[in-house]
């Protein structure tokens, strides 16, 4: 009797034994980390890492493109480099729930020792906090608050999550409609992300307390917009419906070249006089925005990396054994108005390099690193804030 | 030997591509493909993956397309977070429906109004995503928290092996599974041959719509949130994974329930080797591109060029 054995089944069982080995590796390695835990290292399956260990920390930010985010990673890479770790960045994360799941899953697979996101939404948080508690991997946010106190309660029972860093979106957006208003601005298109956004959310209530204190008014509104193309469209809509339009205010978009594609538009129509450009957080441009008069202001944080430094610096001192408070920290970054175009040329002298540092090496050693620092916990670390904001300032 | 010899390359290619895929991953991050959390992780890539490609297997067997599976998807999502409103429970019933509801719509619009896959499932896609913003107004939909603990992993492995044993007999062992490759090779013969070629090819989008809608479900068990972004990457990985298992665009006898299977594991080691490695956003999608044009390039049958029906 011949044997009719073909390619493709001897193809399907090699693979299929190769599958079956991996499984029982998985399961046999499984076992191993196991004993380790019981050994020693307390219930969860720690991945964080005992004093003078490298360890490994997973950045979950969008990847605009634009020299804030090269600016902030490098930065972070610096940071995290010079306290004897590694750092990777991983953009589009913030866009989706379903990305941020998949990202936090991923990075606990690839062995990241500490986490920081920036959620889409309060309800992704449950999933994550379930997620990092059964590695045993630390994580905080940055960018964002928690609007839920359910979610928020359960968050911050989690000994996983070290706190996050923020700005006050809603000041953010009644400032820069208040300085709106003081150019004699009434009338308002917006531009923002989709509703349940927890950042766009809090600015356009800021916004809105604004127009109902100054009797400002939104006349219409663009949301979810991640292509200059449409953000053009969506600029040429509102000029064109709306004649008596005084300003647009990009209350928050994903993707690059927003700003930029707005300001063009309105230069198009030939409305430079009569409509005016605001914006959260500082593009690009906004020197070259201002001398030709189109922006009006623009509010930010002193670096939009700043930020997210500042949390994972006391991530990777969590990483090292160091926690800097035994609760979650609260790290508010001011906000900071810029509105001609000298200051934004000073601001971009420092800040519109990529390879600015915000701390030389040997200060981050001496100051940011618990290690080297005993004293560094919560207050001081809000100490530096103030000095970092002051400094930018003048 | 003879039957050896007579094996072509776009055959044995799959299984090549998997191997391939394995081995080069394995090697490059230092034997961290096959650690427990690590094959967990893949686990859970390939559960949406798998399934969806199972169900678009039938699609593409009778030669068609579905461009509206990530918005399908997105809408029973919305749907059973405002059901687990209610009472948990109702998410289950309300995410299947919608989604059969929603292929039903697909399969109207291609059968009856006699609309080509890719025009028509491009039409309702858009559809589908009007229809997500009206009900999400914008926003996202939290389910409630009791609900994210459904998510265990045995479920997820149970669900992958029922839904793929269901598949694999549906495809090889009925009726159903042989009329949608004859159709899918020559509708009008098939239509001679006494095959209700409608009914067949409406049946294809009612069971993608039925089981996205459950992939919607799952969806929410893990994130736990409804938003417009909800399934936007399904549709690329479902045939990333379709064509790199070597399902035919043009359909019909050449296509395999295996090519569903192997191009979906081949998928899920692909994004999370990537992942292991660290590359960026940019360089996955720029490797996952690459790696479409060439499945595409090696499965593409040009003896059949009318493959957008």
């Amino acid at each position: 009797m011949k044997k009719k054995i073909t390619l493709k089944k001897m193809l399907a069982a090699a693979l299929a034994f190769g599958l079956a080995c991996s499984c029982l590796a998985g399961c046999g390695s499984s076992a191993a980390q196991s004993d380790a835990v019981s050994a020693g290292q307390g219930e969860a399956d720690e991945q964080g890492t005992s004093e003078g260990e490298s360890f490994k920390i997973a950045v979950g930010l969008s990847d605009s493109g634009a020299t804030m985010f090269s600016l902030m990673s490098n930065n972070v890479k610096t940071m995290v480099g010079s306290m004897g770790g590694t750092v990777v960045f991983q953009g589009g994360v913030g866009a989706s729930a379903d990305a941020t799941i998949q990202f936090v899953e991923d990075q606990i697979a690839a062995g990241a020792n500490g986490i920081i996101l920036s959620p889409p939404s309060d309800s992704v948080l449950t999933t994550v906090t379930t997620m990092c508690e059964e590695a045993g991997v630390y994580w905080g946010i940055a960018f964002r608050t928690i609007k839920d106190e359910d979610v928020k309660a359960l968050v911050e029972s989690s000994e996983y999550y070290i706190g996050h860093c923020f700005e006050d979106e809603e000041k953010t957006g009644y400032q820069v409609m208040s300085n709106l208003h003081n150019k004699g601005i009434s009338k308002v298109a917006i531009i923002s992300m989709a509703k349940g956004n927890n950042t766009t959310d809090l600015r356009e209530q800021g916004a809105q307390r604004a127009c109902e204190e100054f009797g400002m008014e939104i006349v219409a509104e663009a949301r979810d917009l991640t292509q200059a193309s449409d953000a053009t469209n969506a600029a040429e809509s509102f000029l064109s419906a709306y004649s008596d339009l005084d300003a647009i205010f990009v209350v928050g978009a994903t993707g690059a070249g927003i700003h930029e594609a707005v300001a063009k538009a309105i230069e198009d129509a030939g409305k430079v006089d009569s409509v005016k450009l605001a914006t959260i957080d500082f593009p690009d441009s906004m020197a070259e925005l201002f001398e030709k008069d189109i922006l009006a202001t623009s509010s930010g944080a002193p670096s939009w990396g700043y930020d997210p430094y500042m949390i994972t610096a006391a991530l990777a001192n969590t990483c090292k054994g160091n926690r800097i408070s035994d609760t979650p920290l609260e790290l508010e970054i001011p906000m900071y108005d810029i509105d001609n175009a000298e200051t934004a040329e000073k601001w971009l002298e420092k800040y519109g390099n990529a390879d600015t540092l915000y701390y030389e090496e040997s200060v981050i050693k001496d100051t940011l690193d618990k290690s080297a620092n005993s004293g560094l916990n919560e207050e001081t670390m809000r100490s530096m804030i103030e000095e970092f904001v002051e400094n930018t300032a003048n | 030997m003879d039957r050896i010899k007579k094996i072509d390359f776009k055959t044995i290619f799959p299984f090549l591509g998997l191997a391939a895929v394995i081995i080069l991953f394995q090697i490059l991050t230092g034997g961290k493909v096959f650690t427990a959390r690590n094959l967990k992780a893949i686990m859970n890539d390939s559960f949406f993956i798998l399934i969806g490609t199972v169900a678009f297997s039938f699609i593409m067997a009778v030669g068609n397309l579905d461009l509206s599976m990530g918005t399908v998807m997105a809408v029973s999502c919305t749907c059973a977070a405002f059901a687990s409103g209610i009472s948990p429970v109702l998410a289950i019933p309300a995410a299947i429906l919608a989604g059969l509801a929603l292929g039903c719509f697909n399969g109207f619009v291609h059968v009856h109004m006699g609309l080509g896959s890719l025009i028509g499932t491009m039409a309702t896609q858009s559809i589908f995503q009007g229809i997500l913003v009206l009900l999400l107004n914008g926003g996202t939909l939290a389910a409630p928290v009791s609900m994210l603990k459904w998510g265990s992993t045995g479920l997820k492995i149970a669900v992958m092996i029922v839904v793929s044993l269901i598949g694999f007999y549906l495809f090889n062992f009925t009726a159903y599974g042989k009329q949608c490759r004859a159709v899918g090779a020559c509708s009008e013969a098939a239509r001679l041959s006494g095959v209700s070629v409608s009914k067949v090819k409406y049946m294809t989008y009612i069971v993608m719509g039925g089981v996205v809608g459950l992939l919607g479900l799952f969806s929410l068990i893990r994130t736990g949130t409804a938003s417009a972004s909800t399934g936007s990457s399904l549709m690329m990985n479902v045939w990333c994974a379709a064509f790199l298992g070597g399902l035919p665009l043009a359909g019909g006898s050449a296509c395999r329930f295996r090519s569903a299977i192997i191009g979906s594991f081949t998928m899920a080691f692909l994004a999370n080797g990537m992942t292991l490695m660290g590359l960026s956003t940019h360089d996955k999608q720029l490797i996952q591109g690459i790696v479409f044009l060439c499945a595409i390039a090696i499965s593409f049958d040009r003896k059949n060029l009318v493959v957008i029906k």
